[in-house]
């Protein structure tokens, strides 16, 4: 190939076209190179994958055996050391869909191949994945003697290990001293609340005076309180109410306000009453829908007319929609309301339609 | 006098070959980055995925929040009702399925009424965004997650804005109406609502449905199409959703969620002012302004992706549908660019103001015009001497590998996560078809986009028609 580019054309060097020719060397090189470790890497996931299927086909019916049996030899599994991640997976589903003497059989005999030896070797590593997986099955084999490794875990700096440790706690089922274990994950804020309130009601009744103490104490943040308060609420610990109702009177937090409003409603708590009304008047369209809706869980037919004068005025929308839903809960009397409200001919078309929407949900009217 | 124009010509000729190479160095620099970036951002996602088969099961609680999934229908009399069915399937703890009727001038109103034996609610709504005249709101006692909303003819826009004032949960999504999502699709783009309260949108990939077999509204067996057509388009997506949307999500640049799939969460959507009626690019428009919103109000916020296969849709298998859409497109880009122009290259704006929406402007928008006016000074430059032959070759062979390392790259980031497309003679072909756009398909494609601008110039608006082939069913199993 002759030069190139003489003085007249736009890239003047030879060297230039050196650089071209290699890099054209060097993406053919690198296309071949990505064709070629795509069609490794298929095939090698086959191999795997047919690898695993046929490990899974020999120890399914070895599980069906193991399960209606008395006595067992778990050397017949003869597992390999690649073999433990997919025996792990596998005997997951088991374990999911096991419940009794069944799931115990099987975690008695994944004490026996001794996979919490490889396990506990993972959850001690530097990868924080194997470490979070190895945490969960450990949690999920109830492995006691892990709970200590699990405890000093929920200070770790990555938030999916210290996650896996608190559902790995939950999952040990032994007595714990809850109180630490929320507190500390109470003060990360890199763990997401909602994930931690689910993890936190799975610990079941014996956390719940825990809880209920951290919402008197001034240390813990309102953000972290309203968690508290919606984790009492949802799982319906009625003692907790009067603590809840105190901290609604205390805090100028509005978030936590809300929370307060919509546990008490959910709780059904009758004192919190009065308090609640005062709350129908904030300036916080939020607000006040919660406080309507909790009035429509413990109101009495007093609260009837306030309602129904919400319904007509509010400036929200999902104000007034709430109030109407209120007074289909409140009964009999809600709904009487509701019946006389339909033949009032200053309604806005608005609240014409809530009301009318309302009572063809309650009874096809 | 002569003489002086054409040293001027080819001085000019010089200054434009410059200019080209530079570009194409730029172009392929930034997305042989966003290449890298994605490695490591799908290498995380696989890792996280390992520990989220519990965490599936574990999110269906009261904890999840609640989601309002609005699908647009406009003469789907054909498909709307088992693309219904498939969408009530969805595993989710508490959502609504609120279909939008939008003026249909064929019987999808009839045959939904029919299907799921609709009745006439009052179901009142707050007309917080503006939306055509809603003729009424039907839900069924047999499906009460199904609400149908009709509606005078206003676009795929106005239909979404509808759904959205009907709507009554805390999370949108925005789907087409004919695409298939799985099942726990919701569990998988919710969570990115649940990790961080400052989520606002959420996008997933959309995958090519052609050529794949559908049973009861869902994908059985994952295949390639016989066509030429749907084929290309499946490269380009891979390369499109595995590189170019996870490495623009890395840099929290993000600029388009796809209008077949995504989430939102309702109260950002209304701040912003919804979904805009006078653009074609409504998806894209709404994504960026999200940004100069919250950019704007010095609000915290994050607009992600979750690289997950989970929606599949069909694309054109013939010419006219596909150069129509991809007009489309070019003209939504270009609409969405030009309104925003202000934060073009403003700091204020963050990583979208300085890198994303100046990447979309020099590299997507003028880039058919460009790449076209490149071929044509290529072909005069080679012809009159300016450049020889040799070079020609070296550079048009350059670019065309260039283009395959970048296809062979989201095959390889296929190949590393997900391996939807199961059989190692998948790989070959969408091999063969990454080889081959470069010989046509991609000159056709800059043409249609360059026809988009025309178009734009011109003032059209016209969304265009979309033809659809259906999806192909598979046999019914036997038991």
């Amino acid at each position: 190939m002759h030069a190139p580019f003489d003085s007249a054309v736009f890239i003047p060097s030879a060297l230039i076209e050196q650089i071209v020719i290699g890099g054209i060397g060097g993406l053919f090189a690198l296309v071949t190179l990505l064709l070629g470790y795509a069609l490794v890497l298929r095939v090698s996931y086959n191999r795997r994958n047919a690898y695993a299927k046929q490990r899974v086909r020999e120890w399914e019916p070895l599980v069906l055996e193991y399960l209606e049996q008395e006595s067992f030899e778990p050397s017949r599994f003869s597992l390999k050391p690649r073999d433990w991640m997919i025996f792990s997976e596998f005997i997951d589903e088991y374990l999911e869909n096991l419940e009794g003497t069944e799931n115990e059989k099987l975690l008695d005999l994944l004490r026996a191949v001794r996979l919490e030896r490889l396990l506990m070797k993972q959850a001690r590593g530097r990868n924080r994945w194997r470490r979070a997986y190895a945490v969960r099955y450990l949690g999920r084999m109830r492995y006691r003697p892990a709970a200590g490794l699990f405890l000093s875990m929920l200070g770790h700096r990555s938030s999916v290990v210290a996650f896996s440790a608190l559902e790995g706690l939950q999952m040990l089922g032994i007595s714990l001293d809850y109180e630490r274990i929320i507190r500390e994950v109470l003060r990360r804020e890199d763990l997401s609340f909602p994930k931690i309130s689910e993890v936190i009601s799975r610990f079941g009744a014996p956390v719940h005076p825990s809880l209920i103490r951290l919402l008197d104490d001034p240390e813990i943040s309102a953000s972290a309180k309203r968690l508290v308060v919606d984790i009492l609420a949802d799982n319906r610990v009625v003692e907790s109410a009067p603590s809840i109702l105190g901290l609604l009177r205390e805090t100028r937090d509005e978030e936590l306000v809300i929370g307060c409003i919509k546990a008490l409603g959910i709780l059904e708590e009758p004192e919190a009453l009065p308090t609640l009304t005062n709350y129908l008047t904030a300036s916080n369209w939020i607000v006040r829908s919660q406080t309507v809706r909790a009035i429509g869980a413990l109101g009495t037919k007093r609260e009837v007319p306030v309602l129904a004068g919400m319904l007509r005025r509010d400036s929200s929308f999902w104000v007034k929609q709430y109030c109407a839903d209120s007074l289909v809960r409140m009964g009999q009397d809600g709904v009487e309301m509701l019946r006389n409200m339909r033949q009032e001919s200053s309604l806005s078309p608005e609240v014409e339609s809530i009301v009318a929407h309302a009572l063809e949900e309650k009874n096809g009217e | 006098m002569q003489e002086t124009l054409a040293g001027f010509l080819i001085e000019a000729i010089r200054f434009f070959n410059l200019f080209m190479l530079f570009y194409f160095l730029i172009v392929n620099g930034v997305y042989i980055s966003l290449t890298a970036l994605s490695f490591f951002a799908i290498r995380r996602y696989l890792q996280e995925h390992l520990l989220s088969q519990s965490s599936l099961r574990m999110f269906q609680s009261s904890f999840y929040k609640p989601i309002s999934i609005l699908a647009p229908a406009y003469n789907e009399q054909n498909t709307i009702a088992d693309n219904v069915r498939s969408l009530l399937q969805l595993h989710y703890p508490e959502f609504e399925i609120i279909v939008i009727n939008d003026g249909s001038k064929d019987n999808t109103l009839e045959v939904l009424k029919r299907e799921y034996r609709l009745r006439a609610s009052h179901r009142p709504f707050e007309s917080r965004l503006s939306c055509r005249k809603v003729r009424g709101v039907y839900v069924s006692d047999d499906h009460p997650r199904l609400v149908v909303v009709d509606k005078e003819n206003g676009g795929k826009a106005d239909a979404l804005n509808a759904g959205i004032n009907v709507s009554r949960y805390p999370l949108v999504s925005a789907i087409d109406a004919d695409s298939i999502l799985e099942h726990d699709v919701m569990l998988k783009l919710v969570r990115p609502f649940l990790d961080s309260p400052h989520t606002v949108a959420v996008g997933g990939i959309v995958r090519v449905a052609n050529g794949c077999s559908i049973r009861g509204g869902e994908v059985v067996e994952i295949g390639l199409s016989e066509k030429w057509l749907p084929n290309f388009q499946i490269v380009e997506y891979l390369r499109s959703f595995l590189f170019g949307r996870v490495g623009w999500d890395i840099l929290n640049g993000l600029l388009i969620i796809s209008g077949a799939f995504g989430v939102f969460r309702k109260d950002a959507v209304i701040g912003c002012g919804g979904y805009l009626h006078d653009t074609v690019g409504e998806d894209m428009e709404l994504v960026v302004r999200m940004h100069r919103t919250m950019r704007e109000q010095k609000k915290p916020y994050r607009i992600t992706f979750v690289p997950e296969p989970v929606c599949w849709t069909e694309v054109p298998e013939d010419i006219a549908t596909l150069s129509r859409q991809r007009n489309r497109w070019q003209r939504g880009l270009i609409e969405t660019i030009l309104r925003h122009r202000n934060m073009l290259f403003n700091p204020r704006y963050g990583v979208v103001g300085c890198f994303a929406l100046p990447f979309f402007l020099l590299f997507e928008m003028l880039a058919p015009a460009i790449e076209l006016t490149g071929y044509i000074v290529f072909v005069f430059s080679w012809a009159f001497g300016i450049i020889d032959t040799g070079f020609a070759i070296l550079f048009l062979t350059a670019a065309v590998l260039l283009g395959m390392v970048l296809s062979l790259s989201a095959l390889v980031l296929e190949e590393l996560s997900f391996r939807k497309y199961p059989r190692i003679r998948h790989i070959f072909k969408l091999f063969l078809f990454a080889v081959l756009e470069n010989f046509g398909y991609r000159q056709i494609h800059s043409f249609w986009r360059i026809q988009g601008i025309w178009s734009f110039l011109r003032g059209e608006k016209k969304w265009g028609k979309m033809d659809r082939v259906g999806h192909r069913k598979a046999a019914p199993a036997s038991h």
